[in-house]
C-alpha cells in the first residue's frame, strides 16, 4: 500500500513539473486563417476567455463575437501579419470556453498569459470583464474588451486593459430625445435585471429621465429568471407609463412580454436596451416587432469604415445584430493588432504603450483612448421591424428607415 | 395584499409542482437524486419544439409525444445504466447523472444551438378575467395540466395493481423482489414515467418562458424548492408545495423588491427542513 | 489501522509537504499557479470527503463556506489593515462559525434532504450577497491589489493549507473520532446504541470540513483577485466537491488527489476551445468511470495494482500482508 501511494505522490510531482506545462501550447484552438501566400516567419499569439457554454453560451459554432475575432484575425494575416524583430509574424487566436463560470475565466486569464504565453488578450463579455481586470493589471496583460458600455466600468487609468464601446449614459438621452418628438406621455416604467450591467444601465436611464422630464413611475430590479413581472407591470399600467425601457437577460424578455399582452398593458414604446440585442430576438414572433435597440453599427448607416465589405463577411449571420456582434469582436482584435504593429515587440509594456497611443479609424469609427484607458463609440437607436434590425434615429442615419410608432408587438 | 398577487402565485406554482413532481418521486421510489432532472424537462421542451416546427401544432397536442419521447429515453438509461449504480451507494448515481447532465446539454447546444427558444401558443400571451382578477391564460393552462397530471399519478399509484407494485419496491425493494415482483422493471417504468411528468413540465415552461440547452438547472433547483417543502415522493404535498413556493415568490417580490425573490424562497427551505425535515406537509416518515 | 501505518502516512505528508515548500523555487509562474489551483481543488475534495466520505453527510453547499471564506478575507483586507495570514486564519474561523451555526438545523436532516439543506444554505448566503450593497451587491469584491500575496508566498500558503487538510483526513480516518465517525455513518442507529455520541462528532466534522472549505475560499480570492456572489457561493463548488471526491474515491485519502487530477486534466482542460465536444467527452467519462469504478479511480487503481504487483514471483514470496 505504501509503495502505491509513494508512487502516486511521485507520480503527481512529475506531472506538475514536467509533462503538463507543456502540451496545450501547441493547441491553438482559434482559428487556423489562411495568409494569401504571405511567408510568415513565425507567430503572434492573442487569447481570449469566452463562455461558449452554460447560461450564456453560444456555443462555438455560430459565436458572432468569435466569427468577428477570426475575421479580423484573418484580415491581419492577409496585409501581411505582424512584424516583430524584422520577422513576420502570423497573428493566432487562442480561445478558450469558460463555461459561463467566473472562476473558470480567471484561472484561463491566468493560463492564457503563463502557459499559452499570449502576448495580449480579448476581455471576457458581459459582467466577466469587469471581473478580468484586477488579474489583468496584477499580470500585466494588455486586454482590450470587447462589447461593454465604457462607462460601466471603473478608469483604467495606469493599468493594462481599454475598453472602446458605446457609453450607456448615451443611450437615454438620445432615445428620450427621439421618443419625445413623438406624442408620448412622459411617464416610464424601468424593469432591469440586478447584475451590474443592467442596474448600471438602469441607474443612467433614471437619470437621464429625470432630466429629459420623464417622471419614473414604475420600476423594478429583479433577479435573472423572473418570469413573473405582474407587480411592475399593474404599477406601470396603473399609473399610465408609455415608455418601457428595459435591461433584462436575453431569457427574461419573452415572459415578460407575454405577460404585458396578457395583462393587457400597451406601452406607447418598449426599449429592450439588452435582451433586444440578440439575434435570437425575432424568435418571439409577433410580440418582438417594433422593440428599440442601441446600435454602433450597421451596414446601412454611413460613415462607417468597411461597413459594406464586413456585412458581406458576416453574410451568413440571421440578422444585423448577429453582424454587429461579430463587428464589435472584429474591432477587439483590430485595436489588439494595430497596438502589436506599431509596438513591433511581445513585449507587455511596449504593447500597453502603443495600445495608449491609439489613434485612427477603426470599424467602429475613430478611437483614442482618453486617460482612463476609454474610447467612446457613438450610439444609433434601432428598431426591429419584421425581423431585422434597421436604425431610426439619428436621422441622417436612419436614411430611408422609418421608425413605426407605436409598438406594434403589443397591439 | 392585491388578490393578483395571490392568484399570480399560485398559478405560476403550478408549473413549480410539475417540475418537482417527477424528482420527488424519483427520489422518493428510486432513492435516485437526479441531476439531470433539468434537462430532462428542457429535453421535453426541445421535443415538443421538434414538433411544432415540422407540423404547427399547439404545444399541448405535441405534449404526450414529448412525454412519450423522453419516457422512451429515461426508461433503457434507468434499467440498463443507473439500476446498478443505486445499489453502490446514491453518491455513485449522483455522479452518473451529473455525467447524463453534461450529455444532455451537449446534445441540447449541438442540435438547437445556443439561442433561446420559445413554444408558440395562441393563448401563449393572452389573457384572461377570473373573478375579477386579470390573470395570464398560459398559467392559467399549466394548473390544469399539473392538476390533471398531479391527480393522475394519484389514482394510479394507489388504486392499480402497478402503483402497488411501485409503492412495495419503493418501500422495501429487497422483499418485493422475493414477492415476485420484478423491482428492476418497476423502477424503469417508474424512471420512465418521471421523465414522463418532467417533460409535460417542460412543454408548459416552453410556452410560458423561454428555454435554451443550460435551462436545466434553474429548473432543478426549483425542483428542489419544493421537494424541501413538501417531502420526498408524496404526491399531493409535492402539488402543494409548488404552489406555495410560487405564492412566496410573489408576495416576496410584491412586499420586499424583485432583489429579495430568491432569499425568501430559500431561506422559508431552509427554515421548513430544519424545522421538520422530512418536509413540512408530509406525515413525518424519515428518509 | 495500524498506528505505525498511521505514523508512516503521517511521516509521508510531512515529507511531500516540506518537498513541495522547497520547490516552490524552482517552479516558473505558470506552474505556480497551476499549482495553487489544484492544491485549491484537493483542500475543498479532500473538506467534502471528510464530511461527506468518512461522516456520510453529503453536501451540496460547499459553497456557502468558499463564499464566506472568500468574502470574509475580501472585507478584512479593503476595511482593516490586517496581513493576509491573520486575515486568511480569521476567515477560516468565520466559515467555522457559520458551520456552528448551521449545525443545529442542517444535522437535523440526512441524505438527500442534508444535501438539499446545505445546498439551500448556500443559496441564501448567496441571495444575500447579491442584496448586501455594503459588500459590493451583485458586483462584488475586488481585493486591494497591493495586500495580495502573488506566486511564492501564495503557492507556500496553499500547500500549508493542502498538509492541513490531508492531516485532518488521515487523522479521520485513522483516529478513535474517526473510526466513531464511520460507525455513525454506517449505522447511526447501531453506533448510537453503543454509546456513540452522533451529534457532537457530526458537529466536529462540519465545522472542521467548513474551516478547511472557507479557508479555502480565500486562497481563491487571492488568486482570482475579485469575486461576485455568484462565482464563491455557486453551486459549482459544491458538485465539483462531489464530482472530484466521488471520481478518485470516496473515505480514502487518496482519492481526492486522484479525483482533482482526473477531472480538471482529464474533463475540464482539455478541450476548452470545443464546446460541445468537451461536454459529450465530461458526460460520457463521468458515466463510465461511475459505472466500471464505483468506488473511485484510486480504489480501481490499487485494486489493479494488486493485481499485477501481488502476482509478480519476486514479491510473492514476500507477501506477508
Amino acid at each position: 500500500m505504501r509503495r502505491i501511494r509513494l508512487l502516486a505522490v511521485g507520480l503527481c510531482a512529475a506531472l506538475l513539473l514536467g509533462a503538463c506545462g507543456d502540451d496545450s501550447s501547441s493547441d491553438a484552438g482559434g482559428s487556423e486563417p489562411g495568409g494569401s501566400g504571405a511567408a510568415f516567419e513565425g507567430e503572434i499569439r492573442i487569447g481570449t476567455s469566452q463562455p461558449l457554454t452554460g447560461a450564456f453560451g453560444g456555443g462555438s459554432g455560430d459565436n458572432p463575437l468569435i466569427a468577428g475575432f477570426e475575421q479580423a484575425v484573418k484580415d491581419v494575416n492577409a496585409s501581411g501579419g505582424i512584424e516583430v524583430d524584422g520577422k513576420k509574424l502570423k497573428l493566432e487566436l487562442v480561445v478558450r470556453d469558460n463555461k459561463s463560470d467566473a472562476n473558470l475565466m480567471a484561472q484561463q486569464v491566468r493560463s492564457l498569459h503563463l502557459e499559452d504565453k499570449v502576448v495580449a488578450q480579448v476581455g471576457p463579455p458581459s459582467s466577466f470583464g469587469f471581473q478580468a481586470i484586477p488579474i489583468v493589471n496584477s499580470l500585466k496583460i494588455p486586454t482590450v474588451m470587447a462589447g461593454l458600455p465604457v462607462d460601466l466600468f471603473p478608469s483604467g487609468k495606469d493599468g493594462y486593459w481599454y475598453a472602446s464601446y458605446l457609453q450607456s449614459k448615451d443611450i437615454a438621452p438620445q432615445l428620450l430625445e427621439f421618443v419625445s418628438t413623438y406624442p408620448v406621455a412622459k411617464k416610464v416604467a424601468v424593469i432591469a435585471n440586478n447584475d451590474p450591467t443592467s442596474q448600471g444601465f438602469a441607474k443612467g436611464f433614471k437619470a437621464a429621465a429625470q432630466t429629459a422630464g420623464f417622471e419614473v413611475v414604475a420600476e423594478a430590479l429583479l433577479p435573472p429568471g423572473t418570469t413573473d413581472f405582474s407587480k411592475v407591470i399593474s404599477d406601470a399600467k396603473s399609473k399610465g407609463a408609455e415608455l418601457v425601457s428595459v435591461q433584462l437577460s436575453p431569457t427574461d424578455c419573452p415572459p415578460l412580454l407575454k405577460q404585458m399582452k396578457a395583462l393587457e398593458y400597451r406601452p406607447k414604446v418598449f426599449s429592450a436596451a439588452l435582451c433586444g440585442l440578440v439575434p435570437s430576438w425575432p424568435q418571439q414572433g409577433k410580440l418582438a416587432d417594433g422593440a428599440i435597440a442601441s446600435l454602433v453599427w450597421h451596414p446601412d448607416i454611413p460613415g462607417l469604415p468597411d461597413a459594406k465589405r464586413l456585412a458581406e463577411a458576416f453574410a451568413a449571420a440571421p440578422n444585423n445584430v448577429s453582424r454587429m456582434a461579430s463587428v464589435t469582436g472584429y474591432q477587439a482584435v483590430q485595436i489588439l493588432a494595430d497596438a502589436l504593429k506599431r509596438a513591433a515587440s511581445t513585449d507587455p509594456e511596449k504593447v500597453n504603450a502603443a495600445l495608449a497611443a491609439t489613434d485612427g479609424d477603426f470599424v467602429l469609427g475613430p478611437v483614442k483612448f482618453d486617460a482612463d484607458h476609454k474610447n467612446v463609440v457613438k450610439p444609433y437607436q434601432g428598431q426591429w421591424q419584421n425581423g431585422e434590425i434597421v436604425p431610426v434615429y439619428p436621422k441622417d442615419a436612419a436614411g430611408k428607415h422609418e421608425f413605426v410608432y407605436p409598438y406594434a408587438g403589443l397591439a | 395584499m392585491e388578490p393578483e398577487v395571490l392568484v399570480a402565485g399560485v398559478l405560476a406554482g403550478g408549473l413549480y409542482a410539475l417540475v418537482a413532481l417527477g424528482l420527488s418521486l424519483g427520489i422518493g421510489v428510486l432513492r435516485l437524486v437526479n441531476i439531470a432532472h433539468g434537462e430532462v424537462i428542457v429535453g421535453g421542451a426541445y421535443a415538443a419544439y421538434a414538433v411544432i416546427e415540422r407540423t404547427g401544432w399547439d404545444p399541448l397536442v405535441a405534449m404526450p409525444i414529448a412525454m412519450l419521447a423522453m419516457a422512451a429515453v429515461a426508461y433503457p438509461i434507468q434499467r440498463f445504466l443507473l439500476h446498478d449504480m443505486v445499489m453502490n451507494g446514491p453518491q455513485a448515481a449522483l455522479v452518473a447523472t451529473f455525467g447524463l447532465a453534461f450529455l444532455g446539454q451537449a446534445f441540447f447546444l449541438g442540435v438547437f444551438e445556443a439561442d433561446p427558444r420559445v413554444l408558440p401558443a395562441s393563448y401563449a400571451a393572452s389573457g384572461a378575467d377570473v373573478l375579477g382578477v386579470r390573470v395570464q391564460l398560459s398559467y392559467v393552462v399549466t394548473f390544469v395540466v399539473a392538476s390533471l397530471v398531479t391527480v393522475a399519478t394519484h389514482l394510479v399509484l394507489s388504486h392499480t395493481r402497478a402503483g402497488a407494485a411501485v409503492r412495495a419496491a419503493a418501500a422495501d425493494p429487497h422483499t418485493a423482489e422475493v414477492l415476485g415482483i420484478d423491482v428492476r422493471q418497476v423502477y424503469a417504468l417508474t424512471f420512465a414515467a418521471t421523465a414522463a411528468i418532467a417533460a409535460a413540465g417542460g412543454v408548459m415552461a416552453g410556452v410560458t418562458q423561454s428555454f435554451g440547452p443550460s435551462s436545466g438547472i434553474g429548473l432543478l433547483l426549483s425542483g428542489f424548492a419544493v421537494v424541501a417543502l413538501a417531502g420526498i415522493g408524496r404526491v399531493g404535498p409535492t402539488f402543494v408545495g409548488g404552489l406555495l413556493i410560487g405564492v412566496l415568490q410573489s408576495v416576496a417580490v410584491s412586499w420586499f423588491g424583485g432583489g429579495y425573490r430568491e432569499v425568501v424562497v430559500y431561506l422559508a427551505f431552509f427554515l421548513a427542513l430544519a424545522i421538520r425535515p422530512t418536509g413540512l406537509l408530509s406525515r413525518g416518515v424519515t428518509a | 489501522m495500524t498506528r505505525t501505518r498511521t505514523r508512516r502516512d503521517l511521516a509521508l505528508l510531512a515529507v511531500v509537504g516540506a518537498a513541495a515548500l522547497a520547490l516552490g523555487g524552482a517552479l516558473d509562474a505558470f506552474r505556480l499557479d497551476l499549482a495553487v489551483t489544484l492544491l485549491v481543488y484537493m483542500v475543498v475534495a479532500q473538506a467534502w470527503n471528510i464530511l461527506g466520505g468518512f461522516g456520510g453527510l453529503a453536501s451540496l453547499g460547499a459553497g456557502a463556506f468558499v463564499g464566506t471564506g472568500a468574502y470574509a478575507m475580501a472585507l478584512l483586507l479593503i476595511h482593516t489593515g490586517a496581513p493576509w495570514p491573520v486575515a486568511l486564519v480569521c476567515s477560516g474561523a468565520a466559515a467555522g462559525v457559520l458551520a456552528l451555526v448551521l449545525a443545529v438545523p442542517l444535522l437535523r436532516m440526512r441524505g438527500a434532504y442534508f444535501a438539499v439543506g446545505t445546498l439551500a444554505a448556500a443559496i441564501v448566503l448567496q441571495s444575500l450577497a447579491v442584496n448586501w450593497q455594503w459588500a459590493g451587491g451583485s458586483s462584488g469584491l475586488t481585493l486591494p491589489l497591493d495586500e495580495v500575496p502573488v506566486g511564492l508566498p501564495l503557492y507556500r500558503a496553499a500547500v500549508l493549507l493542502a498538509v492541513l487538510t490531508f492531516g485532518a483526513a488521515l487523522y479521520t480516518r485513522d483516529s478513535r473520532f474517526g473510526l466513531r465517525l464511520r460507525s455513525a455513518r454506517d449505522d447511526e442507529h447501531a453506533a448510537a446504541g453503543l454509546g456513540v455520541a452522533v451529534f457532537p462528532h457530526h458537529v466536529a466534522a462540519l465545522v472542521g470540513s467548513s474551516i478547511l472549505l472557507g479557508m479555502a475560499g480565500t486562497v481563491v480570492s487571492l488568486q482570482n483577485l475579485s469575486m461576485t456572489p455568484g462565482s464563491v457561493f455557486g453551486l459549482l463548488w459544491g458538485l465539483d466537491a462531489i464530482l472530484m471526491v466521488v471520481v478518485g474515491g470516496v473515505a480514502t485519502v487518496m482519492g481526492p488527489v486522484v479525483g482533482v487530477l482526473v477531472v480538471y486534466y482529464g474533463l475540464t482542460k482539455q478541450l476548452d476551445d470545443h464546446a460541445t465536444l468537451a461536454l459529450v467527452l465530461q458526460g460520457v467519462a463521468l458515466v463510465g468511470i461511475v459505472r466500471f469504478a464505483p468506488a473511485g479511480v484510486w480504489p480501481f487503481v490499487v485494486r489493479g495494482w494488486h493485481a499485477v504487483w501481488d502476482r509478480l514471483p519476486v514479491t510473492r514470496a514476500g507477501a506477508a500482508r
